[in-house]
């Protein structure tokens, strides 16, 4: 009705009016979300709104009431979906603390969908129903995420004679967990990824001991099988392929990412390419678009073809997991192809309008996810930018006179011959010239001979329209690539290309080779060593890219009032939108001649090209100086990372964070002769932690990083800092090279030409007015000297009167050696050495630092019960305040040399 | 009108070509479920000796008695006791710290909860 009403009211609705109401329904979550208004007021705005537009159809001014009403429809609906979360899901029994997280609970319920198979066990989707907390029974509602890790022989044999399936009834006992980690500023909370994933808690499930299984629930058939067939794709993928091509194939076709190794994850997200092993927009049109190929060879009723294209489509998105971003793929694929049924004039705006009114009424929050954005923005831009760009390209290239076209294009003559290079057809015109009853001669482009010659022609415009749209789609996804993954790759634009061909290639020829390993090895196998040489292909072109720094720029994004600059970046691309969407090259009076409007877009596109370079060099994202040093001492879950920031605004990083690395395994697959070497791509302390908060503080460059010492906890994470930052040298106490955490962090170190420093006892380290005095370890330059808790670098900075002792993890031995000179033990703020372990904080030494305040940073729950109570009562009597990094986040002291504030993340 | 007729005319019959294959589908769905089976937990095939030590009421002393327990981890059971109440199934005590899937079978038997 709406649709309709518009379209009789105003002569610029017509052509897409759907458009228009899914930004007035955007812009009703948007303020209903910053500005909370009771449904009611909405309700009735809406209801008042909708039966004025009713009313008045015929008047211009309806218009403006439908959209009023539309905005309220928009908050309405947001506020619903807050509202209706029912008060016994799992989620929400977790948030308002009626069950606290990692306590052990029973939980019973159906499975959703097969095992999820990992490297080292596989993930369970439970929807539950009921659970035992404190032997008392309740009904919760909500999906939960369990992982078995399987690692040995017996293991695997337990969990097989349970034989876990699609809607298998199972009860498990487990610490649910529903809590926020690493508290830290640029952190993404966990809880809105699980909440995106639509899943309330996670746990892992400590041994098949734990689970009962209690019956096989009835499920409905074709889902039980396309459920199997995926699962033993998977198993086939595993089976036939090296690991780097089974990991590709996995996350590409069927939507498990566990089996990617960390190597080739890393070459797709430099390459700014990772989306490809995301099932998500451009499979769902890709698979989409193949199959309506291949429909037409049966059948050209578009019906039909609509038909079964979309239930193809709509059960291959069901067998991947059905997750939300495919499934909105999958619904804005079928709309838009519908469009194409109904009405073949329909304009694809309008469609795209469509979709985002579907899917925003279908969960209105969603708006405010990465993904949804992605998408959107992407489609978007080749919908709204891509498309009409091109077909006026072709226009203007392909003119030749008619009834409709009489003069030629009134554009200037460069882009003509431009276009007509690559559009113009020569037989073409011949034969339609024949048939005419008059003859003219037409002047095209000089190069055309030199094309048409060599057959140049088709892939040369082929690549440019590829390009094309390829830039365009970039531009419009600067800023949600910098804001979300602080990443801009220049060599993405044809990298793009490059993977979606040869990725393609791969999985055509992957699955041939499957479908022949059903039958024989030996027919298998040339087409398995095809699709590996595809993906060896496909890696190889980015990896050479990804050498050069330049090919892909870690970002950081700007805070505060600068956070403006992403909104603005929208604004010219709006408006050249809107200016190339009217642009008519033929008509004569066009208003592209008057001089006004020419002005107009090149005021726009200059500013769209400062806005973007505003964005990727950053100019003014540095921190303000404020005479002061600060120490942050970061939440990096058990482990160590302190950001000193001296008072001239030069930067010391001490240790970063990390966990030791457990999950490498060999995987033999059928056709190799021996065993490979797997590193599952697992997200890094490093890179989430101790990167994000650095680039959400402003920072690109860190000038110095420290390890105290080589233990995974304190070093591991510096890797990915060296990685992602420009680092003017680092310091280290010993360089033990057989240290495998230290050797990682040692090679990209000589990678980038970074210094390194070797610091020992008696080194003073001078920053302006502020001073480290180095007191441990002693000097040994010998390459194999250890690096243990015990040769921890001790350091003691000093600014003004105050006074700040960083321990690293030494222990009771070097503390006593310490107190041999207990003057310079005397801090204000001391870090607890050890993460508050009872091997060190020994009273002696307690006492002689004299301290006011003392720092642990410690997980919220460390596998080592850190820290430990003694500690805690030691320093407590010697008068100190303790604070936690594992209850408070991110602990922050600043000083001006007289004074001490203190500041952490949770207040 | 009447290209109209003929359009979906064409269309079922097209439709219809295809339900066998639908039905196909189907049926070898079908064919791959399993009917639903009643399995016991592993759990309830252990036998449990007559001198078990019974875990909701056993001092840290008696604890450390079972294999590889020692002073700290019978600590650790106790403390899990206070502080979540009793264990409702041997296998609960998994989910003390320092209690591996290992190292509970080694005592699996020579625990209980009543």
């Amino acid at each position: 009705m709406s649709a309709a009403n518009s379209k009789n009211s105003s002569s610029n609705f017509t052509l897409y009016p759907l458009l228009w109401l899914a930004v007035c329904f955007a812009l009703g979550i948007l303020a209903t979300h910053f500005f909370v208004v009771n449904w009611k007021i909405l309700l009735a705005v809406c209801l008042v709104f909708a039966t004025l537009s009713a009313i008045f159809q015929t008047r211009k001014f309806a218009l403006i009431f439908l959209s009023v009403a539309f905005v309220a429809v928009g908050g309405l609906c947001l506020s619903v979906e807050n509202n209706s979360v029912a008060p016994n899901r799992v989620k929400r029994l977790y948030d308002a603390n009626q069950i606290k997280s990692g306590d052990p609970i029973e939980i019973e319920g159906v499975l959703q969908g097969k095992p999820e198979l990992a490297v080292g066990g596989f993930f369970l989707i439970l929807k539950s129903e009921k659970a035992i907390y404190k032997d008392a029974e309740i009904k919760i509602l909500g999906n939960v995420r369990l992982f078995a890790p399987v690692r040995e022989e017996q293991i695997k044999q337990e969990y097989d004679q349970l034989n876990l399936n699609y809607g298998s009834r199972i009860r498990v006992a487990c610490q649910l967990r529903r809590e926020d980690n690493y508290l830290n500023a640029g952190f993404t909370s966990s809880k809105k990824l699980l909440d995106q994933r639509q899943i309330d808690a996670v746990a892992v499930i400590k041994s098949p001991l734990l689970v009962e299984k209690i019956a096989d629930t009835k499920t409905f058939a074709p889902l039980a099988w396309i459920y199997e067939r995926r699962q033993n794709l998977i198993i086939d993928f595993r089976d036939n392929f090296n690991v780097s091509t089974a990991g590709v194939l996995i996350a590409s076709l069927l939507g498990n990412q566990h089996f990617l190794d960390k190597n080739t994850a890393e070459v797709f997200r430099n390459g700014g390419t990772f989306h490809v092993l995301v099932i998500s927009g451009l499979h769902i049109t890709f698979i989409g678009g193949l199959t309506l190929l291949f429909i037409r060879f049966f059948t050209n009723k578009r019906l039909s073809q609509f038909i079964i294209a979309s239930l193809f489509l709509w059960s291959y998105s069901i067998a991947v997991g059905a997750d939300v971003p495919v499934i909105r793929a999958t619904i804005m694929f079928t709309v838009l192809l519908f469009s194409q049924v109904i009405y073949r004039s329909g304009t694809l705006l309008n469609a795209f309008g469509l979709c985002g009114l579907i899917l925003l009424v279908w969960r209105p929050s969603e708006i405010f996810t990465p993904s949804f954005q992605l998408t959107f923005v992407s489609v978007g831009a080749i919908v709204a930018i891509a498309f009409p760009l091109i077909e006026n390209l072709r226009a203007i290239g392909t003119w030749s006179p008619s009834a409709e076209t009489p003069f030629p294009p009134n554009v200037s003559k460069r882009l003509r011959r431009f276009c007509e290079t690559l559009y113009w057809r020569d037989e073409v015109w011949k034969i339609e010239n024949k048939r005419n009853l008059w003859t003219a001669k037409l002047f095209k482009s000089p190069h055309l001979r030199w094309t048409e010659k060599r057959n140049l022609q088709n892939p040369v415009r082929y690549i440019f329209e590829a390009i094309l749209v390829s830039l365009i789609v970039q531009t419009c996804l600067l800023p949600l690539l910098v804001i979300y993954f602080h990443r801009f790759s220049f060599a993405s634009i044809f990298l793009n290309l490059w993977v979606g061909i040869t990725i393609a290639l791969e999985s055509f020829a992957a699955i041939i080779a499957v479908f022949f390993a059903q039958i024989s090895n030996v027919m298998a196998f040339p087409f398995i060593r095809l699709t590996e040489f595809f993906n060896w292909l496909m890696l190889s072109i980015p990896q050479i890219l990804s050498a050069n720094d330049w090919a892909s720029v870690r970002l950081l994004h700007y805070a505060d009032a600068m956070k403006a600059v992403y909104f603005l970046h929208f604004v010219p691309l709006l408006v050249l939108t809107i200016f190339l969407n009217q642009w008519k090259p033929f008509s004569l009076s066009s208003k592209f001649q008057v001089s006004s409007f020419k002005f107009f877009v090149r005021v726009s596109a200059v500013s769209l090209i400062v806005l973007s370079a505003l964005i990727i060099f950053h100019p003014f994202s540095a921190p303000k100086l404020d005479g002061r040093l600060h120490i942050d001492f970061l939440d990096v879950g058990q482990g160590d990372a302190a950001l000193i920031t001296f008072p001239n605004g030069e930067t010391l990083l001490v240790d970063g964070g990390g966990k030791r690395d457990f999950s490498q395994t060999y995987v033999q697959n059928e056709y190799a002769d021996e065993p490979e070497l797997f590193e599952p791509d697992t997200t890094k302390v490093g890179e989430t932690v101790v990167s994000a908060f650095l680039w959400e503080k402003g920072y690109s460059q860190i000038d110095y990083i420290l390890a105290t010492h080589a233990d995974a906890d304190h070093i591991q994470g510096l890797s990915d800092v060296a990685k992602n930052f420009k680092v003017r040298a680092a310091m280290f106490g010993r360089t033990p090279v057989q240290n495998a955490e230290f050797a990682e962090l040692f090679e990209i170190l000589q990678k980038r030409d970074i210094p390194i420093m070797k610091i020992s006892r008696g080194d003073i380290l001078n920053f302006d007015a502020a001073q480290i005095e180095v007191l441990y370890p002693e000097k040994d330059d010998t390459p194999d000297a250890v690096s243990d808790n015990n040769h921890s670098i001790v350091l003691r900075v000093i600014y003004g009167r105050r006074t700040f002792l960083l321990t690293g993890d030494i222990e009771q031995q070097t503390e006593r050696e310490l107190l041999q000179t207990p003057e310079f033990l005397q801090a204000d703020v001391v870090k607890a050495a050890h993460h508050g372990s009872r091997t060190s904080s020994t009273l002696g030494f307690i006492e002689a630092t004299r301290a006011k305040l003392v720092v642990i940073p410690v997980g919220r729950e460390s596998p080592h019960g850190h820290p430990h109570q003694e500690v805690l009562e030691r320093w407590t009597n010697s008068g100190a305040k303790i604070v936690t990094t594992g209850e408070r986040g991110t602990v922050s002291v600043s000083t001006d040399g007289k004074d001490l504030q203190l500041k952490t993340f949770l207040r | 009108m009447q290209k109209h007729k003929l359009y979906y005319f064409n269309s079922c019959i097209f439709l219809i070509k295809l339900l066998p294959l639908i039905i196909g589908c189907f049926l070898l769905g079908c064919s791959e479920q399993k009917e639903a089976q009643q399995v016991l937990p592993i759990q309830n095939r252990v036998q449990v000796a007559e001198n078990a030590i019974n875990i909701n009421t056993a001092s840290a002393v008696e604890l450390e008695k079972l294999p590889d327990i020692g002073a700290k981890t019978a600590q650790e059971i106790i403390e899990h006791r206070e502080k979540y109440g009793r264990f409702r199934k041997p296998e609960h005590l998994l989910f003390v710290r320092g209690i591996s899937d290992k190292r509970f079978r080694a005592m699996r038997s020579l625990i209980k909860i009543e």
